[in-house]
């Protein structure tokens, strides 16, 4: 009976942590995180603003060739190209992308370089036509601005891929840029750019397809780095002051690492540390 | 009704396999067929699930059967993305899109700590051995690489990045010919098809 009486309090419903969070693990600690983070971007965003020093963001291998790359497709007299696949319209990868194509954009548009864009979902399509669109009429050449080099084939990862791979063939891209969020695609992908004789620039988050980006693209951003990139491109305070908040939580948590690591050395038994984080 | 049996099954993907596998010698007309009817299939195919797994049960499940009427509301929000087919309605289109980046950036802010909180809680290992010791070094040193705005002039942040490199290399090593593996495994998957099931020359 009492067996019973057990298992019915185990499936009844728990009860909101501190009055007003779901109870589930890792809720309150995912809000404070929230809040410290929230509260770092926000004040030095605002030391940004005000025109204080930040500091610098360190170089990072590959972002230099990008102009690099669009100044060889401009000699040559063939396009570049910049894609994102995978990552959809809430992604933050997809965010950071944009922060690319605005750049991309701009410097084509400069040099009168054709830019073709491939993607993989419409909506994403929709917002990256707005970001070309507004780069070239920033130049002062609305009129090189084409919308039918803004390409979404499909969602379905390889009819892209088989898609795109015949577009880099025929139309023979001088820069391909993969920014974003990418799956097993990566590397065909990429290597169809190698054997066009592209200069190909990577970045993604994506662990899984890195090696993929290292073995047949010119330069890799790895992980966090294309994050970075999209700030340090756009020269932005707002974002340079969003990377010092990363930096800032960054260490916060190394620091965190090496207290739960002392503290698990230490005294085994206590799990104070790691039940607050469960929180 | 059956269209397609079988055989017929078999020998289009035979010879849409071939098609695509031409692409190794260059791009040609029969790789360009291949590709343009996947393309084609594949947007036929996005409009069918979408209408029947989405558009008819919220028309006639939540908004006739079940009286959520509201939901009109987001099919009309919906439809405003069309409008970027007329020039000086466009702008219209601008509002699901919108609506939609703004989803995606509350949904990343709720949810994106949690994995993270999860991995470094696992983090605090009890330092036992050289394993565990290893482990939180290659962790810190791998997290000092992606600390971009503290100088590298210091020669602990510098050979900490240094190594947080090096580390980062032998991992992609080892996950790159672990996958290399399993895409030869699926070659030989499409080899299998075409030997044993379309020219019966392997049992």
């Amino acid at each position: 009976m009492s067996y019973l009486f057990l298992m019915a309090a185990a499936a009844a419903p728990k009860g909101p942590k501190a009055g007003i969070f779901i109870n589930n693990n890792n809720v309150v600690a995912s809000f404070v995180v929230f809040v410290v983070f929230g509260f770092l971007s926000f004040y030095l965003v605002s030391r940004a603003r005000s025109g204080a020093k930040m500091p610098t963001i360190r170089k990072i291998a590959g972002l230099e060739a990008i102009d690099e790359a669009i100044g060889r497709a401009t000699e040559m007299g063939r396009p570049v190209h910049i894609s994102n696949r995978t990552g959809g319209i809430n992604d933050a990868q997809t965010f950071a992308f944009w922060g690319y194509l605005g750049y991309v954009a701009k410097t084509c548009a400069r040099y009168d370089t054709k830019l073709i864009n491939t993607v993989g979902s419409y909506l994403v399509q929709s917002v990256n036509q707005e970001i070309i669109r507004s780069a070239y009429l920033e130049v002062g050449r609305p009129d090189a601005y084409n919308p039918d080099d803004i390409r979404y084939y499909t969602n379905s990862q390889w009819a892209f891929t088989i898609a795109v791979m015949g577009m880099m063939e025929r139309e023979r891209p001088a820069a391909n840029l993969w920014i974003g969020n990418w799956l097993a695609e990566s590397m065909l992908l990429a290597e169809v750019g190698s054997q066009t004789e592209s200069i190909q620039i990577a970045a993604t988050y994506n662990i899984l397809q890195i090696p993929f980006f290292i073995t047949t693209c010119d330069f890799t951003l790895i992980g966090e780095e294309l994050y970075a990139a999209s700030a340090y491109l756009s020269k932005e305070p707002r974002l340079t002051g969003t990377i010092v908040a990363e930096d800032a939580f960054k260490l916060l948590l190394g620091a965190l690492i090496v207290v739960g690591t002392v503290v698990a050395t230490v005294s085994p038994k206590a799990k104070w540390l790691t039940n607050l984080v469960n929180q | 009704m059956t269209v397609i049996t079988p055989t017929m099954s078999t020998w289009l993907g035979v010879i849409f396999t071939l098609f695509a596998f031409s692409f190794l010698y260059k791009e040609n007309p029969f790789y360009r067929f291949a590709e343009h009817t996947l393309v084609a299939m594949q947007a036929a195919y996005t409009a069918v699930l979408e209408y029947y797994n989405y558009v008819k049960p919220a028309v006639q499940q939540d908004i006739l059967k079940g009286g959520r009427t509201w939901l009109i509301l987001a099919i009309v929000v919906g439809l405003l993305y069309y409008t970027m087919f007329h020039p000086k309605l466009s702008w219209l289109s601008r509002f699901p899109v919108s609506i939609a980046v703004g989803y995606g950036v509350g949904y990343n802010l709720a949810y994106t700590p949690r994995p993270f909180l999860v991995q470094i809680r696992d983090s605090f290992t009890q330092i036992k051995d050289v394993n565990s010791f290893l482990f939180v070094l290659f962790l810190l040193c791998t997290l000092t690489y992606f600390i971009f705005t503290i100088s590298h002039g210091s020669k602990v942040v510098r050979y900490g990045a240094i190594s947080g490199r090096w580390i980062m290399m032998i991992t992609f090593g080892y996950m790159f010919g672990n996958t290399v593996q399993g895409r030869f495994s699926l070659l030989l998957g499409r080899f299998l098809f075409l030997l044993k099931d379309a020219f019966h020359l392997v049992k």
